[in-house]
């Protein structure tokens, strides 16, 4: 439906900067979600979207037009809070209608569009109860209803999902995207849940210290992460300090040994990095087992069930630990802590990093 | 569960009958107005006054006039200091206790020579004039316990959020505060309203010193002029301030949808 384009958005309180030079173009119809940890800022770059807050500089556009001095009810948004934020004097239908009214749409159609979202999400034939009557997932989805009912160019999400437990936070979160989808409309979301960013997203900003460390869709963010901050951020990541001896044929040195990638590296010889392996890159040699890559010799220090995964946590060399996950097929047998071990690792899996 | 001791129960007991035995004794003796026989004739005698039925609409008037004006200052303020002037609350606060610190008679004298004959806006020369700085007598008054009650009503709801969600929505400050605050802080307007009206009732100072004739100034007159007559009068308040006191707790336990009384089916939409 709308564009939403952010241009050097500035946010200081008092002499603490919480945003710095924030851009972002967001296209029509797309999901992008803010991550970060919490003071990141990406709530604050949410709230001057929606006009809570002022930028100190920069300035925000929605469809090319300049909102950054527009008062939040001007601006035409629609917006989900963590503690949903129902009217809790209005009905499920009175909440629906609320903006629809304050709109002056003729009565007929506020009733027509009522209904209509109320089916949208699920809950038609509820529009009678009191927000005291309904469950938090029934509340989260009536704030979405009422916010989507005006048809706003923007929807803003500030962690529907956070105070609901894990079950109905994933089903919500599936219907969210799959309503988003629907009706085309541009969302921003916020969230502090990778998982959530991850299973949600076209693109996802990941943010730290009022900064945007890397904006791309959630397969780049995930397999090929811009800086360390990303990498160690989201998923979970082994880091194995390294020396570049050859950086055209990409030859290193560990402390475990030299590392071949056989493909070149941008560094110089003798520059100090780090190579980037996740736990899922690795996996574990069987005797006879031949590696067409490095291998590292590991004692499994501890072993994690997880389900569909088993996390094992291993001791490469004195003091360097690798973490390595396997999948859980029955009748696998497994390697028990104090077991020595052969890992091999799939080059093109190990990224380099400062 | 947690024995009660017997002393425990012979303070309550005690406390009870310091409350009580007056209550009776005024109630036992307003029965006597006539000799040798108990009845209502007091209370008779009291509604067939045409000076009591006046001075007690005039109350009335007075103090829902004065009801409506506190809601209408307070509410915003609170408001607004909750929303945007978080640092300033207990400067408010201390201006809100103000009136329990200061006796009202500073307060109407003040009235008087502010707004005497000789002062450039003559309020107390007109009938009209006077009966309004009653009524802004009575708002003083009444506000260490209007300010309390909203303020706390508008801290059991998240006003700040709430106030986001509907200019998400396009609601302007005045739709937000008429539409979403006011509803939802009702139970405590309420009880912020029945507060003022028992304070406003009883009021003598101010009433006396500016000759209106309100509720206050006849109790005392006929507690002067009559034996009788006061204590069914007072007994009346006390039932008065009972049903108030009720009122109050129904108003402030029930949810949203519910009816007061329990025989009409709430709304279905």
């Amino acid at each position: 439906m709308s564009q939403l384009t952010l241009r050097a958005l500035n946010k200081s309180f008092g002499t603490n900067a919480v945003v710095k030079d924030f851009d972002l173009t967001m296209e029509d119809g797309e999901f992008i979600s803010l991550l970060g940890p919490s003071g990141c800022g990406k709530t604050t770059v949410l709230r001057m979207v929606a006009g809570f807050e002022a930028p100190s500089s920069g300035a925000i556009h929605i469809d090319g037009n300049d909102v950054t001095a527009l008062q939040a009810r001007q601006r035409q948004i629609g917006m989900m809070f963590q503690s949903y934020a129902l009217f809790p004097n209005l009905t499920v239908a009175g909440n629906v209608a609320f903006g629809l009214k304050v709109a002056r749409l003729p009565r007929a159609e506020v009733d027509l569009r009522v209904n209509e979202m109320l089916e949208m999400v699920g809950l038609a034939g509820l529009g009678g109860r009191y927000p005291y009557q309904l469950s938090g997932g029934q509340q989260q989805r009536v704030a979405l209803a009422r916010a989507i009912a005006p048809r706003p160019r923007v929807l803003l999400l500030d962690e529907p999902l956070s105070a609901l437990d894990a079950k109905i936070r994933v089903s919500l979160r599936g219907e969210i995207r799959a309503i988003q989808r629907r009706l085309g409309i541009s969302t921003l979301f916020v969230t502090h849940d990778q998982e959530e960013a991850m299973a949600m997203s076209d693109r996802v900003v990941v943010m730290a210290h009022g900064r945007a460390e890397q904006v791309g869709r959630p397969d780049q963010i995930y397999n090929r992460p811009a800086t360390r901050f990303v990498a160690e951020f989201i998923g979970a990541l082994n880091l194995l300090p390294a020396t570049v001896t050859d950086p055209a044929a990409g030859q290193l040195d560990t402390p475990v040994g030299p590392v071949a990638l056989n493909r070149p590296i941008a560094r110089s010889a003798g520059a100090a990095l780090h190579l980037a392996i996740r736990p899922e890159g690795l996996h574990i040699l069987l005797n006879g087992d031949v590696a067409n890559g490095p291998t590292f010799t590991g004692k499994v220090l501890d072993r994690d069930f997880l389900g569909p995964i088993i996390r094992l946590r291993t001791e490469i060399g004195p003091g360097t630990a690798m973490t390595v996950d396997c999948f859980n097929r029955d009748g696998a047998s497994l390697p028990e802590p104090g077991q020595t071990i052969r890992l091999a690792v799939d080059a093109a899996a190990v990224f380099p990093l400062d | 569960m947690k024995r009660v001791s017997l002393a425990s129960w012979l303070i309550t007991i005690l406390a009870g009958l310091y409350f009580l035995v007056p209550l009776y004794a005024a109630f036992q003796f307003s029965l006597q107005m006539k000799r040798d026989t108990l009845s209502f004739a007091a209370y008779a005698s009291v509604f067939q006054s045409d000076v009591f039925l006046r001075a007690f609409v005039f109350s009335l008037v007075a103090s829902l006039a004065a009801i409506m004006a506190g809601a209408a200052l307070v509410v915003p303020t609170a408001y607004w200091v909750r929303l945007r002037l978080p640092k300033l609350r207990p400067v408010v606060e201390f201006i809100s206790l103000l009136p329990l610190i200061i006796p009202s008679v500073v307060l109407v004298f003040g009235h008087i020579r502010m707004f005497g004959s000789s002062s450039f806006l003559p309020l107390t020369t007109t009938d009209l004039g006077t009966n309004l700085l009653l009524v802004a007598g009575y708002v003083v008054l009444s506000l260490p316990y209007m300010f309390r009650a909203i303020d706390n009503g508008m801290a059991a709801i998240d006003i700040g959020t709430l106030t986001e969600a509907a200019e998400s929505l396009g609601a302007s400050r005045a739709r937000i505060i008429l539409g979403v605050i006011f509803p939802n802080i009702r139970a405590a307007i309420v009880s912020g309203a029945f507060l003022t009206f028992s304070i406003c009732l009883g009021e003598f100072a101010i009433a006396s010193l500016l000759n209106r004739q309100t509720f206050g100034p006849y109790l005392v007159q006929l507690g002067q002029d009559r034996a009788y007559e006061p204590a069914a009068l007072a007994i009346m308040s006390f039932g008065l301030t009972w049903i108030l006191m009720a009122l109050m707790q129904a108003f402030a336990n029930r949810k949203p949808g519910q009816r007061l009384l329990p025989f009409r089916k709430g709304p279905t939409r």
